[in-house]
């Protein structure tokens, strides 16, 4: 008889379902209702908040510029991850083992430090800008402040190990006699590497690249730090929409908004790779 | 009621003195606080530490404890709003001038019995009342850094549209809106501006030609990047300028000429007792211990306010630094301005900052 593996999935899905939604439930339900200021909200039934969502700029601005800045840290974590991530795999020393410590160490500093960390490095008067200028790559000081593209930066930052961490397993799982076997007939090095690896690490690759999408559209502490209050994005303008404004319903409309624009682009990402994959089928 | 005291800062220099020498009896007499716990929400960035070195432990030296949730006026506010319906988080609550009218209109304290607030005597009769003590003044202004400003050739602001100031571009932090200043911030820049405090936003467009690196919404924020010389100039309090100069920072502060005859603005701060407090009679000790002479003296000169308490603040001028950086003659403190939160909309400043910072184009 065959087991039916799919089943030791059901606790823990029906656990992570629960939890999203006990917690999610408030949040959705408190957006139909009109905001009283101070945290109270009206008893009447409203689209109010979601159509204010959609008719006002700054919320669909911060919306786009959330989802720009989620896309350029997943794609670019990815470039800079897979290499690093590859190399270890592949190593057939202790150092490995050592690199991935290190790894897994530096996924444990609190974003707060790394990003304190990172406005040090890139101050004016800072290791980097000092080399940059001395250099003459620069003619001014860089500046990560404020700038949604510092903002990457530390999103980046926070991110990297995670991405590591993942494309580490998912070409641990890669046999390297295939490429090996590549070689021995002959394909040069990147077309092994585009023709065999990429291909086989694809589904490990997309499901990284949607984690880290996913970690930097909730993420605050980066866009509220390295932000300076001049980039919002919808994690900032919640916290500033409850904390600061007290109102609690728009808080929640925008809350649910981002959750369902971030399912969303989840599932399209995997449908549009589940296709793409089932042409490749088809055309080989 | 009235919502807000204003000019009560005003008549308060103006009486320096006056009040200076009456003297105030124990509070609690020999009443001992063993085993409970008094619950103070402030400000962090190491104010919570100042007072409980001044005032805070004060409690503690009669056995009770004193734990303090540092957070700004409006988080706090949010934590009681969060909390309704379940015990209270905190007994005191610090709120800047900005917050502590949504947190009287939201029922969120309890009336004082001001008995057992005796030092209240070296207040002015403006800064207590059934809701609220006063706990400190701010004059709100502009902290530069002396020595990048003359290396530069920039003139010494006087104003906030100083700060346009072509070679400060990107070198400027500003407070941000949700910081306890903003409402000061907002009307100096406004009338500056040539607009008034109902409509403000010629004070909005001069802050967005500023350009600031930062909006700083932890005093400690702007101080860092002041050290690195990554910023030369920041709108603050005087305070800031009295704690950086300590520390050896070469730094000046202006208290910028707003229209043709004022100069300077006021901030105030004040305590309540949070209703549902279990324990309103050590909150009132510990307000008590905050508004004496000794407290406010000691967070004047380690912190950079100006007193609330009159004996307090009539030993000011003994200290040359902030002889330097404050204003305190009665002819200068008189021109100061103070927001008037009968014109200034802080729900419509928000939306209209949030809009013109987080909107592209």
């Amino acid at each position: 008889m065959k087991a039916r593996w799919h089943f030791i999935m059901a606790p823990s899905l029906i656990l992570s379902l629960f939890l999203l939604l006990a917690s999610q439930i408030i949040f959705l339900r408190g957006g139909f209702f009109k905001d009283l200021r101070l945290g109270r909200s009206g008893t009447d039934l409203t689209w109010e908040n979601y159509v204010r969502f959609f008719s006002d700029n700054i919320y669909v601005d911060s919306l786009v510029l959330t989802i720009e800045v989620s896309a350029a840290v997943a794609l670019l974590t990815l470039c800079l991850s897979y290499p690093v991530a590859y190399i270890i795999a592949r190593m057939r020393s202790r150092w490995s083992l050592l690199l991935i410590a290190a790894i897994v160490a530096a996924s444990f500093i609190t974003i707060v430090i790394k990003v304190l960390g990172l406005i040090i490095i890139f101050s004016s008067g800072g290791a980097l800008n000092r080399a940059l200028l001395a250099l003459g790559v620069v003619s001014k000081p860089l500046t990560i402040m404020g700038q949604p593209g510092g903002v990457v930066v530390g999103l980046m930052h926070f991110t990297m190990g995670f991405a590591v961490l993942l494309l580490y397993g998912v070409i641990r799982t890669i046999p390297a006699s295939l490429e090996d076997a590549a070689t021995i007939h002959g394909a040069p090095r990147w077309r092994v590497f585009w023709r065999v690896i990429i291909p086989l690490s694809l589904p490990g690759v997309i499901v990284t690249a949607l984690i880290v999408f996913n970690l930097c559209m909730g993420a605050f502490t980066s866009a509220a730090l390295i932000g300076a209050g001049k980039v919002y994005t919808l994690p900032v303008l919640i916290q500033q929409t409850v904390i600061f404004q007290t109102r609690y319903g728009m808080g929640a409309t925008i809350s649910a908004v981002l959750m369902a624009v971030t399912l969303l682009i989840n599932l399209l990402s995997l449908l549009v790779v589940t296709r793409l994959a089932v042409a490749r089928r088809l055309t080989a | 009621m009235t919502k807000h005291s204003r000019r009560s800062v005003l008549a308060g220099f103006a009486s320096v003195g006056a009040v200076a020498a009456v003297g105030a009896r124990p509070a609690f007499g020999q009443q001992r606080f063993d085993g409970i716990t008094v619950r103070v929400a402030t400000f962090g960035g190491g104010w919570d530490k100042a007072v409980h070195k001044y005032g805070g432990h004060k409690f503690e030296d009669l056995g009770g404890k004193v734990e303090y949730a540092t957070a700004p006026p409006r988080e706090n506010l949010a934590k009681l709003i969060a909390s309704r319906g379940r015990p209270v988080p905190f007994d005191v609550v610090e709120m800047g001038d900005l917050t502590w009218v949504d947190t009287y209109e939201g029922g969120f304290l309890q009336k004082i019995n001001l008995d057992n607030v005796p030092n209240k005597k070296e207040l002015l009769k403006t800064q207590f009342d059934d809701w609220k003590v006063a706990s400190w003044v701010t004059q709100e202004g502009i902290v530069y850094n002396t020595e990048k400003f003359k290396e530069n050739g920039i003139p010494a602001p006087e104003r906030y549209k100083d700060l346009l100031h072509p070679k400060l571009q990107g070198k400027v932090s500003v407070l941000d809106i949700s910081t306890a200043g903003a409402a000061q911030l907002l009307v100096g820049v406004t009338l500056d501006a040539g607009g008034s405090m109902e409509n403000i936003d010629p004070g909005l467009q001069l802050v967005k030609q500023i350009n600031p690196l930062q909006f700083w919404k932890v005093g400690a924020q702007a101080v860092t990047l002041m050290k690195a010389a990554d910023i030369w100039a920041a709108t603050m309090h005087a305070g800031f300028a009295v704690q950086m100069r300590r520390q050896g920072m070469p730094v000046a502060f202006v208290h910028p000429k707003i229209g043709a005859s004022n100069r300077g603005l006021l901030k105030e701060g004040w305590l309540g007792v949070v209703k549902g407090s279990p324990q309103p009679r050590a909150a009132e000790f510990f307000i008590n211990e905050y508004v004496s002479s000794s407290c406010q003296h000691g967070l004047a000169l380690e912190r950079g306010i100006v007193p609330v308490n009159g004996v307090a603040r009539a030993k000011l001028a003994e200290d040359p630094l902030l002889r330097e950086l404050f204003l305190i003659s009665d002819a200068d403190v008189g021109k100061m301005v103070s927001v008037d939160f009968n014109k200034f909309n802080l729900d419509e400043a928000t939306q209209k900052w949030t809009r013109m910072i987080g909107t592209r184009g």
